[in-house]
Protein backbone atom coordinates (compact mmCIF):
# COMPACT_ATOMS: atom_id res chain seq x y z
CA UNK A 1 0.00 0.00 0.00
CA UNK A 2 1.32 3.42 -0.85
CA UNK A 3 -0.47 6.72 -0.23
CA UNK A 4 1.37 9.93 -0.26
CA UNK A 5 1.66 13.56 -1.27
CA UNK A 6 4.86 15.37 -1.98
CA UNK A 7 6.03 18.52 -3.53
CA UNK A 8 6.48 18.04 -7.38
CA UNK A 9 9.93 19.78 -7.90
CA UNK A 10 11.46 17.52 -5.18
CA UNK A 11 10.08 14.27 -6.59
CA UNK A 12 11.41 15.60 -9.90
CA UNK A 13 14.93 16.18 -8.45
CA UNK A 14 14.91 12.23 -7.21
CA UNK A 15 13.88 10.83 -10.05
CA UNK A 16 16.36 12.52 -12.44
CA UNK A 17 18.95 11.55 -10.60
CA UNK A 18 18.28 8.02 -11.32
CA UNK A 19 16.53 8.78 -15.35
CA UNK A 20 20.17 9.64 -15.92
CA UNK A 21 21.34 6.30 -15.89
CA UNK A 22 18.76 3.43 -16.09
CA UNK A 23 15.07 3.18 -17.25
CA UNK A 24 13.20 1.26 -15.52
CA UNK A 25 13.87 0.85 -11.61
CA UNK A 26 12.30 -1.05 -8.70
CA UNK A 27 11.27 1.06 -5.87
CA UNK A 28 10.96 -0.83 -2.21
CA UNK A 29 8.28 0.70 -0.73
CA UNK A 30 8.77 1.04 3.22
CA UNK A 31 7.48 3.03 6.05
CA UNK A 32 10.74 5.16 6.02
CA UNK A 33 10.24 5.96 2.27
CA UNK A 34 10.88 5.11 -1.14
CA UNK A 35 14.32 3.58 -1.98
CA UNK A 36 15.87 1.94 -5.11
CA UNK A 37 19.83 0.56 -6.10
CA UNK A 38 20.16 0.17 -9.82
CA UNK A 39 23.39 0.10 -12.09
CA UNK A 40 23.43 1.20 -15.31
CA UNK A 41 22.89 -0.99 -18.54
CA UNK A 42 27.02 -1.29 -19.39
CA UNK A 43 27.64 -1.86 -14.98
CA UNK A 44 29.50 1.40 -15.19
CA UNK A 45 27.56 3.46 -12.58
CA UNK A 46 25.42 2.53 -9.71
CA UNK A 47 22.92 4.69 -7.88
CA UNK A 48 20.92 4.38 -4.61
CA UNK A 49 18.50 7.13 -3.82
CA UNK A 50 16.39 7.21 -0.74
CA UNK A 51 13.19 9.29 -0.20
CA UNK A 52 12.53 9.84 3.22
CA UNK A 53 8.90 9.37 4.26
CA UNK A 54 9.91 12.86 5.93
CA UNK A 55 9.93 14.24 2.33
CA UNK A 56 6.51 13.74 1.88
CA UNK A 57 3.57 15.99 2.82
CA UNK A 58 1.84 12.91 3.55
CA UNK A 59 3.23 9.32 3.73
CA UNK A 60 1.00 6.21 3.96
CA UNK A 61 2.85 2.83 2.89
CA UNK A 62 3.45 -0.76 4.49
CA UNK A 63 6.41 -2.75 2.32
CA UNK A 64 6.39 -3.58 -1.00
CA UNK A 65 8.03 -2.84 -4.07
CA UNK A 66 7.00 -1.25 -7.84
CA UNK A 67 8.53 -1.61 -10.84
CA UNK A 68 8.55 1.69 -12.41
CA UNK A 69 9.43 3.05 -16.29
CA UNK A 70 11.57 6.59 -15.45
CA UNK A 71 10.86 7.84 -18.76
CA UNK A 72 7.09 7.72 -18.35
CA UNK A 73 7.06 8.98 -14.94
CA UNK A 74 9.42 11.92 -15.55
CA UNK A 75 6.97 13.10 -18.70
CA UNK A 76 4.24 12.57 -16.74
CA UNK A 77 5.94 15.02 -13.54
CA UNK A 78 7.35 17.61 -16.37
CA UNK A 79 3.88 18.71 -16.17
CA UNK A 80 3.42 19.62 -12.69
CA UNK A 81 4.58 23.17 -11.96
CA UNK A 82 7.30 24.63 -9.74
CA UNK A 83 5.54 24.70 -6.02
CA UNK A 84 2.53 22.06 -7.08
CA UNK A 85 1.68 18.57 -5.23
CA UNK A 86 1.85 15.19 -6.66
CA UNK A 87 -0.52 12.73 -4.84
CA UNK A 88 0.51 9.07 -5.56
CA UNK A 89 -1.62 6.27 -5.15
CA UNK A 90 -0.53 2.75 -5.62
CA UNK A 91 -3.82 1.06 -7.16
CA UNK A 92 -2.40 -2.69 -6.22
CA UNK A 93 -4.82 -4.56 -8.24
CA UNK A 94 -4.51 -2.76 -11.71
CA UNK A 95 -0.35 -2.80 -11.02
CA UNK A 96 -0.84 0.58 -11.40
CA UNK A 97 0.56 4.26 -10.17
CA UNK A 98 -2.08 7.07 -9.49
CA UNK A 99 -0.45 10.10 -10.29
CA UNK A 100 -2.63 13.20 -9.25
CA UNK A 101 -1.29 16.87 -10.04
CA UNK A 102 -4.25 19.67 -9.62
CA UNK A 103 -6.96 18.71 -11.24
CA UNK A 104 -4.77 16.03 -13.35
CA UNK A 105 -4.71 12.41 -12.74
CA UNK A 106 -2.82 10.29 -14.66
CA UNK A 107 -2.25 5.91 -14.39
CA UNK A 108 0.56 5.30 -14.64
CA UNK A 109 0.85 1.43 -15.62
CA UNK A 110 3.74 -0.55 -13.48
CA UNK A 111 6.29 -3.10 -14.78
CA UNK A 112 6.71 -6.42 -13.11
CA UNK A 113 9.15 -5.75 -10.71
CA UNK A 114 10.77 -9.67 -11.73
CA UNK A 115 10.89 -8.39 -15.13
CA UNK A 116 13.61 -5.62 -13.97
CA UNK A 117 17.17 -6.04 -13.72
CA UNK A 118 18.21 -7.36 -10.07
CA UNK A 119 19.21 -4.88 -8.18
CA UNK A 120 23.08 -4.31 -7.51
CA UNK A 121 24.90 -5.45 -4.24
CA UNK A 122 26.84 -2.13 -3.18
CA UNK A 123 30.42 -3.20 -3.55
CA UNK A 124 32.39 -2.86 0.28
CA UNK A 125 34.89 0.06 -0.63
CA UNK A 126 37.79 1.59 1.37
CA UNK A 127 38.30 4.53 0.10
CA UNK A 128 41.29 6.39 1.18
CA UNK A 129 40.40 10.22 1.05
CA UNK A 130 37.09 12.37 0.79
CA UNK A 131 36.18 16.16 0.43
CA UNK A 132 33.16 17.35 0.39
CA UNK A 133 32.18 20.65 -1.58
CA UNK A 134 29.55 22.65 -2.89
CA UNK A 135 27.30 20.65 -5.09
CA UNK A 136 27.27 24.08 -7.85
CA UNK A 137 31.55 23.72 -7.52
CA UNK A 138 31.43 19.95 -8.91
CA UNK A 139 29.06 20.99 -12.00
CA UNK A 140 30.62 24.24 -13.07
CA UNK A 141 34.37 21.93 -13.17
CA UNK A 142 32.54 18.99 -14.83
CA UNK A 143 31.39 21.73 -17.28
CA UNK A 144 34.34 22.94 -17.49
CA UNK A 145 36.70 19.75 -18.13
CA UNK A 146 33.95 18.52 -21.13
CA UNK A 147 35.15 21.44 -22.88
CA UNK A 148 38.59 20.06 -23.01
CA UNK A 149 38.60 16.44 -22.84
CA UNK A 150 36.13 13.36 -22.63
CA UNK A 151 38.08 11.88 -19.33
CA UNK A 152 39.34 13.67 -15.76
CA UNK A 153 41.27 12.87 -13.13
CA UNK A 154 39.92 13.72 -9.42
CA UNK A 155 42.76 13.32 -7.08
CA UNK A 156 43.50 14.53 -3.39
CA UNK A 157 47.32 15.03 -2.80
CA UNK A 158 48.18 16.02 0.84
CA UNK A 159 45.79 17.71 1.97
CA UNK A 160 45.01 19.57 -1.34
CA UNK A 161 41.88 18.68 -3.41
CA UNK A 162 41.92 18.53 -7.39
CA UNK A 163 40.35 18.34 -10.76
CA UNK A 164 42.45 17.72 -14.32
CA UNK A 165 41.39 17.02 -18.03
CA UNK A 166 43.73 16.82 -20.79
CA UNK A 167 42.46 16.93 -24.30
CA UNK A 168 45.08 16.97 -27.29
CA UNK A 169 45.49 20.61 -27.60
CA UNK A 170 43.68 22.17 -23.66
CA UNK A 171 44.39 21.36 -20.14
CA UNK A 172 42.41 22.34 -17.52
CA UNK A 173 42.98 21.94 -13.48
CA UNK A 174 41.02 22.85 -10.29
CA UNK A 175 43.04 23.07 -7.46
CA UNK A 176 41.07 23.09 -3.89
CA UNK A 177 43.43 23.29 -0.51
CA UNK A 178 41.65 21.98 2.46
CA UNK A 179 40.98 25.74 3.57
CA UNK A 180 38.43 25.95 0.35
CA UNK A 181 36.66 22.30 1.23
CA UNK A 182 33.96 22.42 3.66
CA UNK A 183 35.16 18.86 5.02
CA UNK A 184 37.92 16.52 4.10
CA UNK A 185 39.82 13.54 4.45
CA UNK A 186 43.40 13.99 3.59
CA UNK A 187 45.00 10.98 1.48
CA UNK A 188 46.96 9.95 -1.91
CA UNK A 189 44.06 9.32 -4.31
CA UNK A 190 43.90 9.54 -7.97
CA UNK A 191 41.55 7.99 -10.30
CA UNK A 192 40.57 9.13 -13.50
CA UNK A 193 37.21 8.70 -14.88
CA UNK A 194 34.74 9.36 -17.84
CA UNK A 195 33.11 12.90 -18.25
CA UNK A 196 29.52 11.52 -19.74
CA UNK A 197 28.64 9.79 -16.94
CA UNK A 198 29.57 12.51 -14.17
CA UNK A 199 28.23 15.24 -16.61
CA UNK A 200 24.88 13.64 -15.98
CA UNK A 201 25.40 13.21 -12.88
CA UNK A 202 26.21 16.47 -12.38
CA UNK A 203 22.89 17.73 -13.21
CA UNK A 204 21.49 16.70 -10.09
CA UNK A 205 24.77 16.84 -8.10
CA UNK A 206 24.62 20.94 -9.04
CA UNK A 207 21.35 20.78 -6.77
CA UNK A 208 23.27 19.98 -3.63
CA UNK A 209 24.18 22.19 -1.16
CA UNK A 210 27.06 20.24 -0.57
CA UNK A 211 28.61 16.86 -2.01
CA UNK A 212 31.24 14.13 -0.70
CA UNK A 213 33.63 12.70 -3.00
CA UNK A 214 35.08 9.66 -2.14
CA UNK A 215 38.05 8.83 -3.89
CA UNK A 216 40.45 6.09 -4.08
CA UNK A 217 43.46 5.00 -6.49
CA UNK A 218 42.81 4.07 -9.80
CA UNK A 219 39.37 2.89 -7.74
CA UNK A 220 35.48 3.24 -7.94
CA UNK A 221 34.54 7.12 -7.23
CA UNK A 222 31.59 7.63 -4.64
CA UNK A 223 29.29 10.63 -4.78
CA UNK A 224 26.72 11.28 -2.02
CA UNK A 225 25.00 14.02 -1.32
CA UNK A 226 21.24 15.33 0.08
CA UNK A 227 18.64 16.94 -1.98
CA UNK A 228 16.43 18.20 1.22
CA UNK A 229 15.15 14.96 2.33
CA UNK A 230 16.23 12.90 -0.80
CA UNK A 231 19.62 10.69 -0.46
CA UNK A 232 22.00 10.17 -3.18
CA UNK A 233 24.77 8.26 -3.98
CA UNK A 234 26.77 7.12 -7.14
CA UNK A 235 29.43 5.00 -6.94
CA UNK A 236 31.24 5.29 -10.69
CA UNK A 237 33.89 2.53 -12.11
CA UNK A 238 36.99 4.61 -13.14
CA UNK A 239 38.84 4.36 -16.27
CA UNK A 240 42.27 2.80 -16.39
CA UNK A 241 44.67 5.11 -17.86
CA UNK A 242 46.59 3.91 -20.42
CA UNK A 243 49.97 5.27 -22.29
CA UNK B 1 26.38 12.89 -58.21
CA UNK B 2 28.56 15.40 -57.40
CA UNK B 3 31.69 16.16 -59.51
CA UNK B 4 33.64 13.55 -61.13
CA UNK B 5 37.56 13.52 -60.98
CA UNK B 6 38.19 10.35 -59.95
CA UNK B 7 39.92 9.90 -63.68
CA UNK B 8 43.15 12.56 -62.52
CA UNK B 9 43.18 11.79 -58.21
CA UNK B 10 45.52 9.68 -57.04
CA UNK B 11 43.99 7.48 -54.27
CA UNK B 12 46.22 5.46 -51.94
CA UNK B 13 44.86 2.02 -50.61
CA UNK B 14 44.81 2.00 -47.12
CA UNK B 15 43.59 -0.91 -44.62
CA UNK B 16 40.83 0.36 -41.71
CA UNK B 17 43.57 -0.60 -38.85
CA UNK B 18 45.33 2.50 -40.68
CA UNK B 19 42.71 4.48 -40.04
CA UNK B 20 42.80 3.36 -36.16
CA UNK B 21 42.90 6.63 -34.06
CA UNK B 22 41.75 9.29 -36.11
CA UNK B 23 38.50 11.09 -36.61
CA UNK B 24 36.49 10.98 -39.11
CA UNK B 25 33.40 13.22 -40.80
CA UNK B 26 30.81 11.40 -42.13
CA UNK B 27 28.68 12.77 -45.49
CA UNK B 28 25.51 11.68 -43.75
CA UNK B 29 23.09 11.63 -47.07
CA UNK B 30 25.90 9.88 -49.07
CA UNK B 31 26.80 7.27 -46.81
CA UNK B 32 22.74 6.12 -45.96
CA UNK B 33 22.26 6.32 -49.95
CA UNK B 34 24.71 3.77 -49.83
CA UNK B 35 23.37 2.08 -47.41
CA UNK B 36 20.11 1.89 -48.93
CA UNK B 37 21.12 0.99 -52.33
CA UNK B 38 23.72 -1.65 -51.17
CA UNK B 39 22.04 -3.65 -48.42
CA UNK B 40 19.15 -5.01 -50.42
CA UNK B 41 17.92 -8.67 -51.27
CA UNK B 42 19.42 -10.32 -54.07
CA UNK B 43 16.28 -9.26 -55.96
CA UNK B 44 16.31 -5.54 -55.08
CA UNK B 45 14.19 -5.21 -52.47
CA UNK B 46 15.58 -2.94 -49.52
CA UNK B 47 15.62 -5.01 -45.92
CA UNK B 48 12.24 -4.16 -44.43
CA UNK B 49 10.07 -4.13 -41.41
CA UNK B 50 6.91 -6.14 -40.86
CA UNK B 51 4.86 -3.28 -41.51
CA UNK B 52 6.93 -2.24 -44.93
CA UNK B 53 8.64 0.32 -43.63
CA UNK B 54 12.85 0.41 -44.66
CA UNK B 55 15.46 -0.78 -42.72
CA UNK B 56 18.55 -1.10 -45.25
CA UNK B 57 20.01 2.25 -43.89
CA UNK B 58 19.51 1.22 -40.14
CA UNK B 59 21.25 -2.13 -40.95
CA UNK B 60 24.10 -0.45 -42.01
CA UNK B 61 24.32 2.32 -39.55
CA UNK B 62 24.37 -0.24 -36.15
CA UNK B 63 26.94 -3.23 -38.69
CA UNK B 64 28.85 -1.20 -40.22
CA UNK B 65 29.41 1.63 -38.12
CA UNK B 66 30.20 -0.37 -35.11
CA UNK B 67 32.56 -2.05 -37.17
CA UNK B 68 34.70 1.02 -37.41
CA UNK B 69 33.74 2.08 -33.86
CA UNK B 70 35.62 -0.99 -32.32
CA UNK B 71 38.92 -0.77 -35.16
CA UNK B 72 39.08 2.56 -32.98
CA UNK B 73 37.96 4.91 -35.59
CA UNK B 74 35.93 7.82 -34.05
CA UNK B 75 33.10 9.08 -36.53
CA UNK B 76 30.82 11.97 -36.34
CA UNK B 77 27.84 12.27 -39.06
CA UNK B 78 27.24 15.57 -40.77
CA UNK B 79 23.45 16.10 -42.78
CA UNK B 80 22.86 18.96 -45.45
CA UNK B 81 20.82 21.53 -44.85
CA UNK B 82 18.71 24.21 -47.31
CA UNK B 83 20.49 23.30 -50.66
CA UNK B 84 22.28 26.24 -52.45
CA UNK B 85 19.56 27.98 -54.98
CA UNK B 86 21.82 26.88 -57.94
CA UNK B 87 21.47 23.17 -56.75
CA UNK B 88 17.55 23.28 -57.44
CA UNK B 89 18.35 21.98 -61.31
CA UNK B 90 20.64 18.74 -60.24
CA UNK B 91 17.68 18.19 -57.12
CA UNK B 92 14.76 18.26 -60.05
CA UNK B 93 17.14 16.04 -62.80
CA UNK B 94 17.57 13.69 -59.43
CA UNK B 95 13.94 13.23 -59.07
CA UNK B 96 13.12 12.69 -62.14
CA UNK B 97 16.14 10.22 -62.28
CA UNK B 98 15.08 7.82 -59.58
CA UNK B 99 10.95 8.38 -60.56
CA UNK B 100 12.03 6.74 -63.92
CA UNK B 101 13.85 4.33 -62.11
CA UNK B 102 10.92 3.61 -60.00
CA UNK B 103 9.13 2.69 -63.05
CA UNK B 104 11.10 0.48 -64.25
CA UNK B 105 11.85 -1.35 -61.48
CA UNK B 106 8.33 -2.17 -60.73
CA UNK B 107 8.29 -3.20 -64.34
CA UNK B 108 11.22 -5.62 -63.47
CA UNK B 109 9.99 -7.08 -60.68
CA UNK B 110 6.24 -7.61 -62.89
CA UNK B 111 8.47 -9.18 -65.31
CA UNK B 112 10.40 -10.93 -63.10
CA UNK B 113 13.61 -9.07 -64.65
CA UNK B 114 17.01 -8.23 -63.10
CA UNK B 115 15.79 -5.13 -60.80
CA UNK B 116 18.62 -4.53 -58.31
CA UNK B 117 20.43 -1.74 -60.77
CA UNK B 118 16.41 -0.01 -60.65
CA UNK B 119 16.20 -0.60 -57.01
CA UNK B 120 19.79 1.17 -56.43
CA UNK B 121 18.51 3.89 -58.94
CA UNK B 122 15.18 4.53 -57.47
CA UNK B 123 16.72 4.76 -53.47
CA UNK B 124 15.38 8.02 -51.88
CA UNK B 125 16.18 9.26 -48.68
CA UNK B 126 12.76 10.31 -46.76
CA UNK B 127 12.49 12.50 -43.92
CA UNK B 128 11.61 8.98 -41.98
CA UNK B 129 14.69 7.24 -43.28
CA UNK B 130 16.14 10.22 -41.92
CA UNK B 131 14.37 10.55 -38.54
CA UNK B 132 15.15 7.02 -37.99
CA UNK B 133 18.80 7.47 -38.88
CA UNK B 134 19.41 10.01 -36.24
CA UNK B 135 17.43 8.35 -33.63
CA UNK B 136 19.34 5.32 -34.46
CA UNK B 137 22.89 7.09 -34.32
CA UNK B 138 21.15 8.85 -30.90
CA UNK B 139 21.45 5.96 -29.39
CA UNK B 140 24.61 4.47 -30.24
CA UNK B 141 26.48 8.00 -28.98
CA UNK B 142 27.45 8.94 -32.33
CA UNK B 143 27.87 12.68 -32.71
CA UNK B 144 25.73 14.13 -35.84
CA UNK B 145 26.06 17.60 -37.10
CA UNK B 146 23.10 19.57 -39.29
CA UNK B 147 25.05 21.82 -41.68
CA UNK B 148 23.48 24.94 -42.58
CA UNK B 149 23.60 24.11 -45.83
CA UNK B 150 25.88 21.35 -47.81
CA UNK B 151 26.62 18.72 -45.63
CA UNK B 152 30.27 17.78 -47.40
CA UNK B 153 31.10 21.87 -47.23
CA UNK B 154 30.29 21.67 -43.25
CA UNK B 155 32.81 18.07 -43.07
CA UNK B 156 35.64 19.97 -45.48
CA UNK B 157 35.57 22.73 -43.19
CA UNK B 158 35.60 20.89 -39.61
CA UNK B 159 38.53 19.41 -41.21
CA UNK B 160 39.91 22.29 -42.16
CA UNK B 161 39.91 23.54 -38.47
CA UNK B 162 41.79 20.15 -37.45
CA UNK B 163 38.70 19.03 -35.84
CA UNK B 164 38.48 15.69 -37.87
CA UNK B 165 41.02 13.75 -39.60
CA UNK B 166 39.13 13.05 -42.63
CA UNK B 167 36.04 13.21 -44.75
CA UNK B 168 34.27 10.31 -45.78
CA UNK B 169 32.36 10.43 -49.13
CA UNK B 170 32.29 9.16 -52.25
CA UNK B 171 32.18 12.38 -54.15
CA UNK B 172 35.08 14.27 -55.01
CA UNK B 173 32.94 17.47 -53.87
CA UNK B 174 34.64 17.76 -50.49
CA UNK B 175 37.89 18.07 -52.04
CA UNK B 176 36.65 20.93 -53.88
CA UNK B 177 35.02 22.41 -50.64
CA UNK B 178 38.78 22.17 -49.28
CA UNK B 179 38.87 18.84 -47.27
CA UNK B 180 42.53 18.03 -46.76
CA UNK B 181 42.19 14.41 -46.78
CA UNK B 182 39.10 12.32 -48.37
CA UNK B 183 38.57 8.45 -47.28
CA UNK B 184 36.08 6.81 -50.12
CA UNK B 185 34.73 3.41 -49.20
CA UNK B 186 34.58 3.76 -45.87
CA UNK B 187 31.13 2.78 -44.74
CA UNK B 188 30.90 -0.14 -47.43
CA UNK B 189 33.89 -1.99 -46.83
CA UNK B 190 34.09 -5.45 -47.55
CA UNK B 191 32.64 -7.27 -50.35
CA UNK B 192 30.52 -5.51 -52.81
CA UNK B 193 27.71 -6.71 -56.04
CA UNK B 194 29.37 -5.87 -59.22
CA UNK B 195 26.15 -3.86 -60.39
CA UNK B 196 24.72 -6.54 -63.31
CA UNK B 197 27.09 -9.41 -62.32
CA UNK B 198 26.69 -11.69 -59.78
CA UNK B 199 29.83 -11.04 -58.60
CA UNK B 200 31.39 -9.96 -55.55
CA UNK B 201 34.81 -7.99 -55.01
CA UNK B 202 36.78 -6.65 -52.26
CA UNK B 203 36.27 -2.78 -52.02
CA UNK B 204 39.14 -1.68 -49.31
CA UNK B 205 39.10 2.21 -48.40
CA UNK B 206 40.82 4.85 -49.88
CA UNK B 207 42.57 7.66 -49.22
CA UNK B 208 42.80 11.36 -51.59
CA UNK B 209 45.10 13.89 -49.89
CA UNK B 210 44.18 16.93 -51.19
CA UNK B 211 47.78 18.95 -51.08
CA UNK B 212 49.54 16.03 -52.71
CA UNK B 213 47.55 15.59 -55.58
CA UNK B 214 47.84 19.38 -56.30
CA UNK B 215 51.58 19.23 -55.82
CA UNK B 216 51.24 16.23 -58.39
CA UNK B 217 48.84 17.78 -60.88
CA UNK B 218 51.09 20.70 -60.59
CA UNK B 219 47.74 22.58 -59.95
CA UNK B 220 45.98 25.42 -57.15
CA UNK B 221 43.04 24.34 -55.21
CA UNK B 222 41.10 27.35 -57.12
CA UNK B 223 42.68 25.66 -60.32
CA UNK B 224 40.99 22.18 -59.28
CA UNK B 225 37.75 24.15 -58.47
CA UNK B 226 37.82 25.11 -62.56
CA UNK B 227 38.02 21.43 -63.63
CA UNK B 228 35.48 20.52 -61.20
CA UNK B 229 33.53 23.28 -62.60
CA UNK B 230 33.98 22.62 -66.54
CA UNK B 231 33.30 18.92 -66.08
CA UNK B 232 29.90 19.66 -64.21
CA UNK B 233 29.11 20.23 -60.81
CA UNK B 234 25.46 20.19 -58.21
CA UNK B 235 25.27 23.74 -59.02
CA UNK B 236 26.08 23.50 -63.05
CA UNK B 237 26.18 20.98 -65.72
CA UNK B 238 29.72 21.60 -67.65
CA UNK B 239 30.77 22.20 -71.06
CA UNK B 240 30.18 19.22 -73.37
CA UNK B 241 33.01 17.16 -74.16
CA UNK B 242 34.75 18.15 -71.28
CA UNK B 243 35.98 15.10 -69.13
CA UNK B 244 38.19 15.86 -65.84
CA UNK B 245 41.35 14.70 -68.05
CA UNK B 246 40.85 17.74 -70.57
CA UNK B 247 40.06 19.94 -68.35
CA UNK B 248 43.17 19.61 -66.38
CA UNK B 249 44.77 20.06 -70.13
CA UNK B 250 42.98 23.20 -70.71
CA UNK B 251 43.88 24.29 -66.68
CA UNK B 252 47.26 23.93 -67.30
CA UNK B 253 47.21 25.55 -70.88
CA UNK B 254 45.12 28.87 -70.05
CA UNK B 255 45.73 29.04 -66.19
CA UNK B 256 42.06 30.14 -64.85
CA UNK B 257 38.53 29.16 -66.40
CA UNK B 258 38.08 32.14 -67.82
CA UNK B 259 40.70 32.07 -70.16
CA UNK B 260 39.58 28.29 -71.21
CA UNK B 261 36.02 29.78 -72.02
CA UNK B 262 37.37 32.68 -73.83
CA UNK B 263 39.39 29.90 -75.97
CA UNK B 264 36.75 27.91 -76.54
CA UNK B 265 33.76 30.49 -77.19
CA UNK B 266 32.04 29.47 -74.45
CA UNK B 267 30.31 30.70 -71.42
CA UNK B 268 29.20 28.73 -67.81
CA UNK B 269 26.27 30.97 -65.79
CA UNK B 270 26.83 31.83 -62.64
CA UNK B 271 30.53 31.14 -62.40
CA UNK B 272 31.90 33.70 -59.52
CA UNK B 273 28.98 32.43 -57.60
CA UNK B 274 29.47 28.42 -57.88
CA UNK B 275 33.01 29.30 -56.99
CA UNK B 276 32.27 30.66 -53.95
CA UNK B 277 30.15 28.00 -52.83
CA UNK B 278 33.42 26.41 -52.80
CA UNK B 279 35.38 28.66 -51.27
CA UNK B 280 33.21 30.33 -49.22
CA UNK B 281 30.30 27.97 -48.25
CA UNK B 282 27.89 28.17 -45.20
CA UNK B 283 29.22 26.30 -42.52
CA UNK B 284 28.57 26.52 -38.44
CA UNK B 285 31.17 26.35 -36.00
CA UNK B 286 28.53 24.97 -33.29
CA UNK B 287 29.10 21.64 -33.39
CA UNK B 288 29.80 18.92 -31.10
CA UNK B 289 31.77 15.71 -32.10
CA UNK B 290 31.68 14.11 -28.60
CA UNK B 291 31.04 10.36 -28.67
CA UNK B 292 28.23 9.74 -26.00
CA UNK B 293 27.31 6.42 -24.42
CA UNK B 294 25.93 3.81 -26.49
CA UNK B 295 22.46 3.47 -24.77
CA UNK B 296 22.13 -0.34 -25.32
CA UNK B 297 18.21 -1.12 -24.10
CA UNK B 298 17.26 1.94 -26.70
CA UNK B 299 19.07 0.69 -29.49
CA UNK B 300 17.29 -3.26 -28.64
CA UNK B 301 13.94 -1.26 -27.93
CA UNK B 302 14.18 0.38 -31.62
CA UNK B 303 15.73 -1.93 -33.63
CA UNK B 304 14.35 -4.59 -32.36
CA UNK B 305 10.58 -4.22 -30.82
CA UNK B 306 9.72 -1.41 -33.05
CA UNK B 307 11.58 -2.33 -36.51
CA UNK B 308 11.91 -6.27 -36.58
CA UNK B 309 15.32 -6.76 -36.35
CA UNK B 310 17.00 -9.79 -34.52
CA UNK B 311 17.48 -9.34 -30.86
CA UNK B 312 20.57 -11.32 -30.93
CA UNK B 313 22.12 -9.65 -33.34
CA UNK B 314 21.09 -6.38 -32.22
CA UNK B 315 22.59 -6.65 -28.59
CA UNK B 316 25.87 -8.55 -29.79
CA UNK B 317 26.49 -5.26 -31.99
CA UNK B 318 25.35 -3.37 -29.47
CA UNK B 319 27.76 -4.54 -26.66
CA UNK B 320 30.55 -4.50 -28.84
CA UNK B 321 29.86 -1.05 -29.37
CA UNK B 322 29.35 -0.74 -26.22
CA UNK B 323 33.04 -2.17 -25.22
CA UNK B 324 34.43 -0.20 -27.87
CA UNK B 325 32.90 3.04 -26.26
CA UNK B 326 34.81 1.92 -22.81
CA UNK B 327 37.72 0.63 -23.95
CA UNK B 328 39.68 1.44 -21.18
CA UNK B 329 36.28 2.07 -18.86
CA UNK B 330 35.96 -0.32 -16.12
CA UNK B 331 32.70 -2.11 -14.88
CA UNK B 332 31.96 -2.16 -11.34
CA UNK B 333 31.66 -6.15 -10.98
CA UNK B 334 35.86 -5.92 -10.34
CA UNK B 335 34.85 -4.42 -6.88
CA UNK B 336 32.05 -6.53 -6.00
Amino acid sequence: MLKAVIDAETLRDAIEAVSSLVDEVKFTISERGLELKAVDPANVAMVSLRIDASAFEFYQATPGEIGVDLVRLSDLLSMADRGERVRLELLEEERKLKIGVGSLSYTLSLIDPSAIRKEPRIPELDLPAHVTIPGAEFRRAIKAAEKVSDHVVLGVKDDVFYMEAKGDIDALKLTMPSSELLDMKPGEARSLFSLDYLSDMSKSIGKAPEVKLEIGIDYPLRISFRLNEVHVSYLLAPRIEQE
Amino acid sequence: MGVDLGDILGRKKVSIEDLTGSWIAVDGFNTLYQFLSIIRQPDGTPLMDSSGRITSHLSGLLYRMTNLLESGIRVAFVFDGRPPELKAGTLAARAQMKETAEIQLQEAIATGAESFRYAQAATRINSEILCDSIRLLDAMGIPYVQAPSEGEAQAAFMAIRGDVDYVASQDYDSLLFGAPRVVRNLAITGKRKMPRKNVYIDIPPEVIVLEEELTRLGISREQLIDIGIMCGTDYNEGLQKVGPKRALKLIREHGCLEAVLDALGERIDNLQEIREIFLHPEVTESYDLRMKRPRIDEIIRFLCEERDFSEERVRKAAERLNASYRAGQSTLERWL
